[in-house]
């Protein structure tokens, strides 16, 4: 994905003027920065949420069509079950309700729901319910994810559950993935590369980590002080 | 098991709530000890089950359910319609807006005398009603489209949902609660002011009018056992509205879970 000169604002807050980014296909880009860097809004932008005032994103031939977006809450339709929800996604897709069924539940079996198939979001746990998320992003024949913080709020334990769900469920089925995140050690750990914003124009930083994957805890602490002073100079410049 | 004993212990402090009340209305009638200012409950229960058997009883209560059922369908599709269009659509909203206040802020009782310069007896209390319910489910349901979630609005746009998938998955479950508050508001509004426009217009039959007729001839105990029978007539209706209201969830859950076996 190539973005171009992109330019976007809020009223008279600007966020993007003459962006420019560029990122190959299939890896995972962890995207961290201060708040009101326009971390979400590069989301909202990457999946037509939002159109921006100029420029482009180019999107691969891998990329083009359908986006799945793990939000930073569920958002489950409450009326339907687990089942339901991931079924509703792929009803435009697979017409065959057979071969729908059997996907969903496939999906379901994959994040450990499957015993949960006909429970309501209202009885599921926050951390069940970001998993049936995640079900429902990996179902949904996208060749785009896109995550805006969708740990905030689970507690370490069903973070760190969604974390490792997350990732063996895109080794199996690898596709560009923007991750944004506060969490400097998420950012790493699930990254191949980590893009930190904060400049208008580019990227402030750009950390390629794909090469040395497990991460060791030293260099996972030397990154994480070289993005933090990074994120923090913005702060000064403020 | 723990919900049998909940709801046990529900019905049990609700009859013995009514006792209670019973008892105080018994006590307040024979410290009064006149049959004209306060009957005791006993006379009133005899007048009661006279009425029962009276000959044109069913015609008194059939008339009085079918203006309010008439006045509550029309409230409830008008309002629904135009809530809904109203939340939706700003410019809609704003012009209703004026109406409205108007009818918010009438009395009752002015609605009730203009419609009766205006109608005919039998039509008042279906207009009268229509007007002091329909500002009810009219808000209930613009609030509700107003309060629709943006954020829930993106998931069905990412996530390719169609219109109908929208309406049918989305919207109308989110709308459904605030339509059964409202609709359950409205009917209870319903039965009030039908019996008030009963009460002043006299129709031919209509629990409103025997009412009256019972209060001109001092029957205070006649006018107390049509103020039961309004009560109970409420009663049944909001009871039916609950059978009704969770066969639909039933229905529609077993639906959702059968197709995930």
């Amino acid at each position: 994905m190539i973005i171009e000169n992109l330019f976007f604002n809020y009223k008279d807050n600007i966020i993007f003027e003459n962006f420019n980014l560029e990122m190959p296909s299939q890896s995972i880009y962890s995207i961290v920065g201060s708040s009101g860097c326009g971390k979400t809004t590069l989301l909202k932008l990457i999946s037509d949420v939002e159109k921006p005032i100029s420029g482009k994103i180019i999107k691969s031939e891998s990329e083009i069509g359908a986006v799945s977006y793990l939000f930073q809450e569920p958002r489950l339709l409450r009326s339907q079950t687990t089942f339901g929800n991931l079924d509703i996604v792929l009803s435009n897709s697979i017409l065959d309700k057979k071969e729908r069924r059997d996907k969903v539940l496939y999906y379901l079996e994959r994040v450990g729901l499957i015993e949960h198939r006909k429970k309501y979001p209202c009885e599921l746990s926050g951390g069940m319910r970001q998993r049936a998320a995640i079900a429902r992003a990996f179902a949904y024949p996208s060749h785009l994810i896109l995550m805006d913080e969708p740990m905030q709020g689970l507690d370490i334990k069903s973070k760190f559950d969604v974390l490792q769900l997350f990732k063996e469920m895109w080794d199996n089925d690898p596709r560009t993935t923007l991750f944004v995140t506060h969490d400097l050690r998420d950012a790493l750990v699930m990254g191949d590369q980590v893009i930190c914003l904060g400049n208008k124009k580019a990227p402030k930083l750009i950390i390629d980590v794909s090469n040395e994957k497990p991460i060791s805890d030293e260099k996972l602490g030397y990154y994480e002080n070289q993005i933090l002073r990074t994120i923090i100079n913005k702060t000064n410049d403020i | 098991m723990k919900k049998n004993k909940k709801a046990l212990t529900k019905i049990t402090i609700i009859i013995l709530s009514v006792i209670l009340l019973l008892v105080i209305w018994q006590i307040a009638s024979k410290n009064v000890d006149s049959q004209i200012l306060l009957p005791g409950v006993y006379d009133v229960i005899v007048k009661l089950f006279e009425l029962f058997f009276s000959k044109n009883f069913i015609y008194d209560v059939l008339s009085t359910v079918i203006r309010a059922f008439d006045s509550f369908v029309i409230i409830v599709v008008l309002a629904t319609i135009l809530g809904t269009l109203a939340g939706k659509y700003r410019v809609l909203g704003w012009f209703i807006t004026p109406i409205l206040t108007v009818l918010k802020t009438t009395p009752v009782m002015s609605v009730i005398l203009l419609a009766f310069i205006w109608f005919e007896t039998g039509t008042v209390p279906v207009f009268s009603a229509f007007l002091m319910g329909f500002p009810i489910m009219y808000m209930m349901m613009e609030g509700a489209v107003e309060h629709l979630e943006v954020e829930m609005d993106q998931m069905c746009y990412l996530y390719g949902f169609k219109k109908s998938q929208k309406i049918r998955y989305y919207i109308v479950p989110t709308l459904a609660k605030s339509f059964s508050l409202g609709a359950r508001q409205t009917l209870s509004m319903v039965w009030k002011v039908v019996v008030a426009a009963e009460v002043l217009t006299i129709p031919k039959f209509g629990v409103g009018a025997k009412m009256q007729f019972a209060q001109i001839q001092l029957e205070t105990s006649e006018v107390f056992s049509w103020t039961l029978i309004a009560i109970l007539l409420s009663a049944i209706g909001d009871y039916l509205f609950n059978i009704i209201e969770k066969l639909i969830i039933k229905i529609s859950r077993m639906i959702k879970e059968n197709k995930a076996i």
